[in-house]
């Protein structure tokens, strides 16, 4: 799982930064937004994996949808003149370190369960 | 291992490849943008944006002392030629109003009442009359010239409007008085001389007279002179 995760994200930007075009100034800011919403994707996965929740299509789904919004939403904020893309900042990351911390305790509770065969309360 | 592939989500795959692209692009992007400065570059500058506001402080220094140049040039306490030309032009574009010696003719039409056979033509005061008069007055040496007070300059036109004439677009009716600035000899010689353009004028009955003036005024043109087709070179 982690071999996978690390290699395909190396694939990622290996293709990244070869492929010839480049996203025009205008996008950057909308697609920096949508990066935000992927990668919580990414680590909401993590946790269902961990969790023993995966679900394939859950996490294409919320992948799309949550990149689309993101962006959506900071182009919007942007016509509209007020700061949208804050929320979608703000979301994500909040649930990006939520995940993170399901995450870490996960695993620490796993690595205790194999090592100890304690078991850990948070 | 095959256990693992199972478990393996491939939708995890697809978007660790997805995002690994976009963050690509988007540092890419970012290297490229206006706001990603490195230090180096920073430093740089920031050195050359001294320098500019130094070469700026050093050329509104120059620009005080040219005003300063400029303003004494106009009061005439460095550059006399330049001045004299100014005025000469001045005076040639008809900008500035004028004194001086000179002559005065005074035209008028035909004061007699008109006979059987007689033109109306023949009785009144043609452009063409006033044009070769100025063109005699030049001819002898005129500087400047006016008729009825409108300055005649480069670019006048005098030409006939029914009872009146236009001078620099202005209706004028008779009488017409000339004047004209310049040796007031010379002036008078040409313009009294024996089959000249006013002799003729006076035989076909317009009323003619010719007077010396020791200070004519002359007004300034008093239109505004637009040049939209013809630009320095």
């Amino acid at each position: 799982m982690w071999l996978l995760i690390i290699f395909c994200l190396l694939v990622g930007v290996i293709i990244g930064f070869h492929v010839p075009l480049l996203i025009p100034v205008f996008f950057a800011k909308y697609l920096s937004v949508a990066i935000l919403a992927s990668l919580d994707s990414l680590f909401g996965g993590i946790r269902a994996y961990l969790d023993g929740e995966f679900d394939n299509t859950v996490l294409l789904t919320g992948f799309i949808s949550n990149s689309l919004l993101a962006a959506g939403l900071a182009y919007i904020g942007d016509q509209l003149g007020v700061a949208l893309y804050v929320a979608a900042v703000f979301a994500f990351g909040v649930r990006i370190f939520q995940n993170l911390a399901i995450i870490r305790r996960s695993l620490i509770y796993r690595l205790g369960h194999r090592s100890s065969g304690a078991m850990l309360d948070h | 291992m095959k256990s693992w592939l199972k478990k393996a989500p491939g939708a995890m795959a697809v978007v660790c490849i997805v995002i690994g692209v976009m963050l690509a692009m988007q540092y890419r992007t970012n290297l490229h943008s206006p706001s990603y400065v490195s230090y180096r570059e920073w430093s740089r500058q920031l050195a050359q944006g001294k320098d500019l506001q130094q070469q700026n402080d050093e050329l509104a220094k120059e620009t005080m002392v040219l005003r300063a140049d400029l303003a004494g040039a106009a009061y005439g306490k460095q550059n006399q030629s330049l001045k004299s030309r100014l005025q000469q032009a001045d005076i040639l574009a008809g900008f500035t109003p004028v004194a001086g010696p000179g002559l005065v003719i005074m035209l008028d039409d035909n004061p007699d009442p008109m006979q059987q056979n007689d033109q109306s033509e023949d009785h009144l005061i043609h452009d063409s009359s006033l044009l070769l008069v100025i063109n005699q007055l030049r001819n002898s040496g005129a500087e400047v010239i006016s008729i009825n007070s409108e300055r005649i300059i480069a670019s006048t036109e005098i030409r006939c409007a029914g009872p009146t004439i236009l001078v620099n677009l202005n209706r004028i009716p008779p009488p017409y008085e000339i004047q004209a600035i310049g040796d007031p000899d010379k002036l008078e010689q040409a313009m009294r001389r024996e089959g000249g353009d006013l002799e003729n004028l006076r035989f076909s009955g317009i009323k003619v007279s010719v007077q010396r003036a020791k200070n004519l005024e002359i007004p300034a043109y008093q239109e505004i002179l637009k040049y939209k087709y013809a630009k320095n070179k």
